[in-house]
């Protein structure tokens, strides 16, 4: 069965292109979250296998949506997606329990690679 | 994109140390192309900036340094190369990122590096095949402390297996740090990392090429461990050994790059001893000197007020008040205070270009760089120092034929000295050159039409402070295009100071720049002019004389006062700002501006204070009469008077 992925964005450029390389990789996109609130609302509601988790969002942002969710299930498998320059975030994201990160501009090899683990 | 633009300012600023730092050991290995630690001060130096500069997404200063940085690699290496092309080229590399810069601040990257880049990276292709081994001296470089063999030896006895795990990760991995501390981080889960090579901090920095290696203790398989790290994405490579305590041979074979490692390690903790400081942006700096000024002034109100009503009582804090108002002001005077060497660590790198470009042997001496004045005015001073520099090495120092048969050394010495003297600093620029053509001048003042019969030589030597002055035979790109000597006075007379010069034939010339220490706090005398209080600060004055109408002589088109027989030209202030005559009996000023005397007629005398210099903006900036106002203990504002553009007017 394919893995079930909440993909997390403000921007839709960029969840429709992770889409397209998640899909292309035979995964399932499950659901789409705009900003860090309602990816926790969305992770309660769709408990999927793996969460592409964008760190700079309005509303609340990636690291807090992070750390809610590991709240909610301490197993949750969160990629981060940084920029370059956001070291120190990542850094943070990683303490809070993310599994993996993938760096913007997206590289479709690179993440393609990244998702194979999971 | 990211929002990069609140960094932009730390940005530059850091740059520019860098920028200075490479050109500083540029400059030392250009004296000796051995010189391993200043290459590899270089090399950390290209590193860390283009690491900055890929955080801000500047693309060429991104290629730029980091050929740069794989150039100083393989130098650092003992890579050889021809000396003088390799030299000149890191030189132009230098230049180019500067211009990269100044195009960055301007908001433009899209400067032209690409011969350059070219250039660099046949260069490095050429001198590439030994790379590879570089890469692994640096793992080599690998030693143990004592501590660390001990939890080894202990951990081992209570059933852990200690890995030495190398981590080699991918070619275009883009956030290093965060890799590195995520692989660290998963093993952290199933045992204890012990050690890192380079460091946690460097590490997480992602200041390490392309492998780490790290300790491992745990109970866990090597196999186990290996998943764990490849359950990390962009891992090219790793490698697991497991290590018994006693592998003293190891640590023996090292011993030699274990010694060398402890010198560079101390040599750190020195450089990092050297900048323990706060940045402090300095539009902070500027407003708490605002605060302390307001304070100062508020202090002198209470001190009116308590005066007047006569209260015993709040005389003692007050006076506590007065002190430690003071003490802050002398602190935030001192926080504002910058070594001249700011200005000064520059002129090294333009002496040497000037002198390659101009075919002469010069050698530039500086002393006392640590003397410190106000920022304000040492970022002002780079731009007239810069100009005396360039004259002197110009006009000043000869070439090497003229003087060898002037029996001169063949170097000439241009000299840059700064030193505090009393509220002062000086600062003088001399060369040993040919000094100033006192016929020259007198021939060109003539033909501009100015009397030179009465003038001294000294008289004379100050016409180059005159605009359009410029006796140079010859125009050259360096300098003598007969404009810049009276910018240069411009300049210093606006950061209230003065200049003069001292000159003699193939001796060589002394430009004596004296400058105030501060612009924002002045002594200054009060005066009532036209019934109005007005300030004039108290370094322009060099005398205040009682006259009366009658000792004001006539003369066709203007008032003098007779003074040590020189006839001073009277300046009536009043009618300068339109404000009426008060009373008979005055008091004339006299001021000394370059070398002439002028004589301000003022109606009354208040006293002497020291008052801070507040801008005057809007309107009222653009009025020339004026310094800027202050406001006084009693809360009247008063205005400071620009006394050299009222007399020059």
């Amino acid at each position: 069965m394919a893995k079930r992925v909440l993909v997390v964005d403000d921007a839709i450029f960029m969840r429709m292109k992770l889409k397209d390389i998640l899909e292309k990789n035979g995964f399932e996109v499950v659901a789409e979250a705009q900003n860090g609130l309602e990816a926790v609302e969305k992770y309660k509601a769709e408990k999927p296998d793996l969460v592409t988790m964008d760190i700079t969002m309005p509303e609340m942002d990636g690291i807090t949506a992070l750390k809610e969710i590991k709240k909610i299930d301490p197993n949750a498998k969160v990629i981060m997606c940084s920029a370059m320059g956001q070291q120190s975030m990542v850094m943070e994201a990683i303490q809070s329990g993310a599994i993996d990160f993938i760096v913007k501009p997206f590289d479709v090899d690179r993440v393609s690679q990244s998702l194979s683990k999971f | 994109m990211d929002d990069n633009s609140k960094y932009k300012e730390l940005f530059f600023e850091e740059t520019e140390e860098y920028l200075q730092l490479l050109n500083d050991n540029m400059l030392r290995i250009e004296q000796n192309i051995n010189d391993i630690s200043s290459l590899e001060e270089m090399f950390r130096a290209a590193h860390t900036l283009k690491g900055m500069a890929a955080t801000m997404g500047y693309k060429s200063m991104t290629d730029l340094t980091h050929r740069m940085e794989s150039l100083l690699g393989l130098l650092k290496s003992g890579e050889n190369f021809k000396e003088d092309n390799i030299i000149n080229l890191i030189f132009r590399c230098l230049d180019k990122l500067t211009e990269i810069v100044e195009d960055l601040r301007n908001n433009k990257d899209d400067t032209y590096v690409k011969d350059l880049l070219e250039e660099l990276e046949q260069l490095i292709n050429k001198n590439d095949q030994n790379k590879k081994t570089e890469k692994v001296d640096e793992l080599k470089e690998f030693v143990l402390s004592e501590t660390d063999e001990n939890v080894i030896k202990s951990a081992y006895e209570r059933g852990y297996n200690a890995y030495v795990i190398d981590v080699t990760i991918d070619d275009g991995c883009l956030l290093k740090g965060p890799r590195a501390y995520l692989v660290i981080n998963n093993l952290e889960k199933i045992g204890d990392v012990i050690y890192t090579y380079p460091d946690a901090q460097n590490l997480e920095n992602g200041e390490y090429e392309k492998t780490f290696r790290l300790i491992l203790l745990t109970k866990e398989t090597i196999a186990d461990v290996k998943e764990k790290i490849e359950n990390v994405s962009e891992i090219e490579n790793v490698n697991i050994l497991e290590i018994q305590p006693n592998y003293s041979t190891e640590t023996n074979l090292k011993s030699e790059t274990k010694k060398e490692n402890k010198k560079s390690d101390t040599k750190l903790s020195n450089n990092s001893n050297l900048n323990q400081s706060i940045r402090v942006d300095i539009q902070k700096l500027d407003s708490f000197m605002n605060l302390v000024s307001e304070l100062v002034i508020y202090r002198t109100r209470l001190e009116d007020v308590s005066k007047r009503a006569d209260i015993n009582e709040i005389d003692e804090p007050l006076g506590q008040v007065a002190r430690i108002t003071s003490e802050l002001q002398d602190l935030v005077l001192k926080i504002r205070m910058q070594p001249v060497s700011v200005v000064f660590n520059r002129f090294p790198r333009m002496v040497r270009d000037l002198s390659k470009e101009l075919n002469k042997k010069i050698s530039l001496v500086i002393e006392g760089e640590e003397t410190e004045l106000d920022r304000t005015v040492v970022s002002e001073l780079s731009e007239p120092l810069i100009h005396l520099i360039r004259n002197a090495a110009d006009h000043g120092i000869e070439s090497v034929d003229k003087r060898i048969k002037l029996n001169k050394p063949e170097e000439g010495i241009i000299k840059l000295n700064a030193y505090q003297e009393g509220n002062r600093v000086i600062i003088v620029v001399s060369d040993d050159g040919a000094g100033i053509n006192i016929e020259a001048i007198k021939e060109t003042a003539e033909k501009r039409g100015i009397s030179t019969e009465n003038l001294s030589e000294d008289d004379l030597l100050q016409l180059i402070f005159d605009q359009g002055f410029s006796t140079a035979k010859e125009i050259t790109d360096v300098s003598g295009r007969g404009v810049g000597m009276d910018v240069v006075k411009q300049k210093i007379s606006s950061l209230g100071g003065t200049i003069e010069v001292i000159s003699e034939i193939n001796k060589g010339t002394s430009f004596i720049i004296k400058l105030p220490l501060t612009l924002s706090i002045i002594q200054a005398l009060l005066v009532k002019i036209g019934g109005e209080t007005f300030a004039i600060p108290l370094g322009i004055i060099e005398k205040v004389i009682k006259i009366e109408d009658k000792d004001i002589l006539q003369s066709k088109l203007s008032e003098l006062y007779m003074y040590r027989e020189r006839a001073v030209p009277v300046v009536r202030v009043n009618q300068k700002l339109g404000l009426s005559e008060v009373g008979e009996n005055h008091h004339l000023i006299l001021t000394l501006l370059g070398d002439q005397y002028y004589g301000l007629v003022v109606d009354e005398l208040i006293g002497q204070q020291e008052i801070v210099i507040k801008k005057l903006n809007g309107i009222l900036g653009k009025m020339k009469e004026y310094l800027g106002a202050t406001i006084l203990g009693n809360g009247d504002i008063t205005l400071i008077l620009d006394v050299g553009s009222i007399c020059m007017r």
